[in-house]
């Protein structure tokens, strides 16, 4: 049985920065993941605080300021069990990752910047890759938004209609219109995924085209904007080629899933975790974790049809929520399937949901989850450790709604980071 | 496979995400293949009735497995592929060139006399022309160079009463399922590991053995996979059963016997010899990890490793790249571009050819920048192809090691 430091189940934002993490502080790492993670459908910005108290529809302005009212007023809430310091820590070296790099994450300084989403809406987010710098609806220039016929994920007329609208509404100061470009008049496809679309982006000539068919449409003083497909390697540089190419500012919009934005993200933390030395074993789920006297013993992983045993001195469980398969379902209760740690949740199950589904306020199952204390190590619903070498990490934990407080990307990071004692030296 | 769904059953976990999309290496360079979402849990769900043919675009599937390896959801779209196709060629009949690369190097393994002829002729541009034209046969794909003496032949003639080094046999027996390739066109991978292990103090058996089966598999002819698989699989049980290891150099035929014998064949018993069957530098890091593997001498190399579609299929990290890195002096960069675009056979056969190749330029380019001594990877299939993209040297893992256990 081959013996790690650490070993970390999961490959979602959570996992990969406990790993990043961990290495960085000496430690032989294993990153096991069912799949390849869920970076891949998120936008690729990494929400800390957008919407708070819970539910609320107006935007916070500094959530790092205002995540100090949360942890008073959700003491369960995990950024409570991080703390302020920690969850700047943790940004300050997710940061790092993109420290040598063109490509990089901004933020609109200490303040949430308010973006368009690929249904023409606006959302708040914290930091947000360089590409999409000028998309802020502070900017009162209008919008001219490039989609493609044969690309299926982002539907720039939508967008437009959408944003015209919120125009009227006088929430936005701009308008927007959008023309689609035919991608069968501009490469040898007919359609294309977003990741397809974006190596396009990379080649001059690909550029030069569609750089002439947007500049005879776009009116003076309009801002371009494009799916968030401008390259996979070099998007920074991309967007500077079209800028120059067009005379105007260019910026990403982020697309339906999957997410070019959230590829880039992922490969950046890959590149840096295989050059740490971590070993990565992707596609493959771990299927039972044995305790005994409170600790657990190794982590069972299946190649079917056999299995394979790795053991560790500290194991982080970042496998998600429901989506990604940290929650289950089994009958009327919710449970978490590879250590079955006691899951927070209500006595009955009539109590999981709201009576209408599209309500302001949180369904109560959307913060169900394992219970941590301020080590992330889970708890039982009295207190106690259940599993002493044994942390939580993103989604998986409880008392938070990700979902409506866009906190999300920011939980994951802070407490991946924690979970491996990030902070502690 | 206990509590595991079957194939077919993991359609329902798909939640369209379509990351596997923007991982298949085929539907990246064209889209007259639909890409594994759309082939896979989305062509399933008519292909469950009967009266729905297979739709012939499921053949530009290469098979890397990527689909399967980067789904979270746990949606087994490569397998899917797979039994489509097989589905496919059951429906159409498959082609006599199919058929005839699929059966090729085991038979060129057991007509070593025919070599030097087999060589003059896929060196002679009028025979590629006539295959090209007459099997579909890309003339611009390099035909292997086959070896003789095969390393069959090799072994036979090795004086009996080996290991002849100073351990002796101390460290026990090890079974080597060595695979056509190495048969007949690599023998010099197949010294390799014995020489590693021999080194080690570890004898070496050979089990009879027949090709793996995947090229049948890869073809849609599931009859004769099962049949060649059922062959291996006594002989290497009786192996087994003599209370020793098996060890694999090729990833792709490893790939084959410990999952595809129990998954895809379904074969009884398969579980048995999976149990015991390990890459071979699984196994050897295995010893490392007991403190009893041969340390190394210095060796000073610019080395790039690609690590195959079946390294990862088989789960197990990288342990070729993590023991070579044990070596003083050495430098490894990894290079992680996915797919190598060969597919087994996919890229001999004319119409997916271009495809082939523009799956690879990526790669191509990463080693060009590189320029490495040598490009080091552990499927022969990756090797060929590598070979033909960039013109650098292409070479087994094993054959690092060896050289660090025997050079001066």
């Amino acid at each position: 049985m081959k013996h790690y430091d650490v070993i970390v189940i999961g490959m979602g934002l959570a996992g990969l920065m406990a790993a990043k993490t961990a290495a960085e502080g000496g430690k032989s790492v294993l990153l096991i993941g069912k799949g390849i993670g869920t970076a891949h459908t998120y936008t690729g910005c990494i929400d800390v605080l957008g919407y708070y108290p819970t539910g609320s529809s107006v935007p916070v302005e500094n959530p790092l300021t205002s995540l100090s009212r949360l942890i008073e007023e959700i003491p369960n809430h995990p950024y409570a069990r991080v703390g302020v310091s920690d969850i700047r820590n943790a940004l300050t070296s997710f940061l790092g990752l993109f420290a040598e790099q063109d490509y990089t994450y901004l933020s609109q300084g200490e303040k949430n910047a308010i973006t368009l989403t690929p249904m023409g809406s606006t959302r708040a987010t914290y930091l947000f890759p360089s590409t999409m710098e000028w998309g802020g609806i502070e900017d009162d220039r209008d919008v001219l938004i490039v989609g493609f016929d044969g690309l299926k994920d982002f539907y720039g007329a939508y967008i437009a209609h959408n944003i015209n609208s919120l125009r009227k509404e006088r929430r936005l100061s701009f308008g927007a219109r959008s023309i689609s470009l035919p991608l069968s008049e501009l490469s040898p496809r007919r359609t294309a995924p977003s990741s397809v679309l974006a190596r396009f982006f990379e080649e001059e000539e690909f550029q030069d085209k569609i750089a002439k068919v947007i500049h005879a449409k776009r009116k003076g003083g309009e801002r371009v904007a494009f799916p968030a497909v401008l390259g996979v390697d070099r998007p920074q540089e991309v967007r500077r080629e079209l800028e120059a190419r067009l005379g105007t500012t260019v910026f990403e919009i982020p697309t339906l899933p999957p997410s070019v934005p959230g590829f880039r993200l992922f490969h950046t933390f890959k590149r840096d975790l295989q050059g740490k030395g971590v070993t990565i074993i992707m596609g493959f789920s771990a299927v039972a974790a044995p305790v005994r006297d409170g600790r657990c013993l190794q982590v069972t992983v299946t190649t079917a049809p056999i299995e394979r045993t790795y053991s560790a001195e500290v194991y982080v469980l970042a496998t998600g929520s429901f989506f990604g398969g940290g929650l289950e379902v089994k009958g009327d209760r919710v449970v978490e399937p590879l250590f079955d740690l006691p899951v927070h949740q209500p006595v009955s199950r009539e109590n999981w949901f709201r009576d209408r589904f599209f309500c302001d306020e949180s369904h109560p199952i959307e913060s169900f989850g394992i219970m941590v204390d301020e080590r992330l190590n889970p708890i039982d619903e009295k207190g106690r450790v259940v599993v002493s070498n044994l942390h939580g990490a993103g989604s998986i934990l409880s008392h938070c709604d990700a979902l409506r407080e866009k906190s999300g990307g920011g939980v994951a990071l802070s407490t991946g980071y924690k979970s491996v004692g990030g902070g502690m030296h | 496979m206990g509590g595991q769904p079957k194939i077919e059953e993991t359609i329902d976990f798909c939640i369209r995400c379509a990351t596997c999309m923007e991982y298949c290496p085929v539907l990246r360079v064209t889209d007259r293949f639909p890409g594994p979402k759309q082939a896979g849990p989305g062509g399933q769900r008519f292909r469950g009735r009967d009266v729905f043919p297979v739709d012939r675009c499921i053949d530009l599937c290469i098979g890397c497995t990527i689909c399967e390896l980067v789904c979270a959801s746990g949606v087994d779209i490569y397998h899917l592929n797979l039994m489509a196709k097989a589905k496919y060629y059951d429906e159409h009949g498959i082609p006599l060139r199919d058929r005839i690369l699929a059966h090729f190097n085991r038979w060129m393994g057991r007509l070593p006399w025919a070599v030097p002829f087999m060589n003059r002729m896929s060196r002679s541009l009028f025979m590629r022309w006539i295959l090209d034209w007459l099997l579909g046969l890309d003339k611009r794909r390099p035909l292997p160079d086959f070896e003789v003496p095969t390393f069959r032949q090799w072994l036979r003639s090795r004086p009996k009463g080996l290991p002849q080094t100073p351990e002796s046999s101390a460290n026990g027996r090890v079974g080597y399922f060595y695979g056509c390739f190495t048969n007949i066109s690599e023998v010099d991978v197949g010294k390799a590991v014995i020489q590693v292990l021999e080194q080690n103090g570890i004898q070496v058996v050979v089990p009879e053995q027949d090709c793996c089966g995947l090229p049948m598999l890869g073809s849609g002819d599931l009859r004769s996979a099962r049949a060649i698989a059922r062959k291996n699989l006594t002989s290497l049980k009786i192996a087994i059963d003599s209370g020793i290891d098996i060890v694999f150099s090729s990833s792709s035929c490893g790939y084959m016997i410990r999952h595809e014998y129990a998954n895809v064949l379904g074969i009884p018993g398969s579980e048995e010899v999976s149990e015991k069957t390990y890459e071979i530098f699984e196994y050897l890091m295995a010893r490392h990890e007991r403190g009893s593997l041969k340390h190394p001498s210095e060796m000073r190399r610019k080395l790039a490793y690609f690590a195959p579609c079946h390294v990862r299929a088989v789960g197990m990290g990288l342990p070729a790249l993590e023991l070579l890195r044990l070596i003083p002096g050495i430098h490894i960069e990894l290079v992680d571009e996915g797919c190598c675009g060969l597919g087994g056979l996919y890229g001999y056969k004319k119409e997916k050819y271009d495809i082939s190749m523009e799956i690879g330029k990526d790669l191509a380019k990463h080693l060009l920048d590189l320029s490495p001594d040598a490009v080091v990877t552990d499927c022969e299939g990756c090797r060929l192809q590598i070979r033909h993209l960039t013109g650098i040297k292409v070479i087994h893992p094993i054959q690092i090691l060896r050289d660090a256990y025997l050079e001066k």
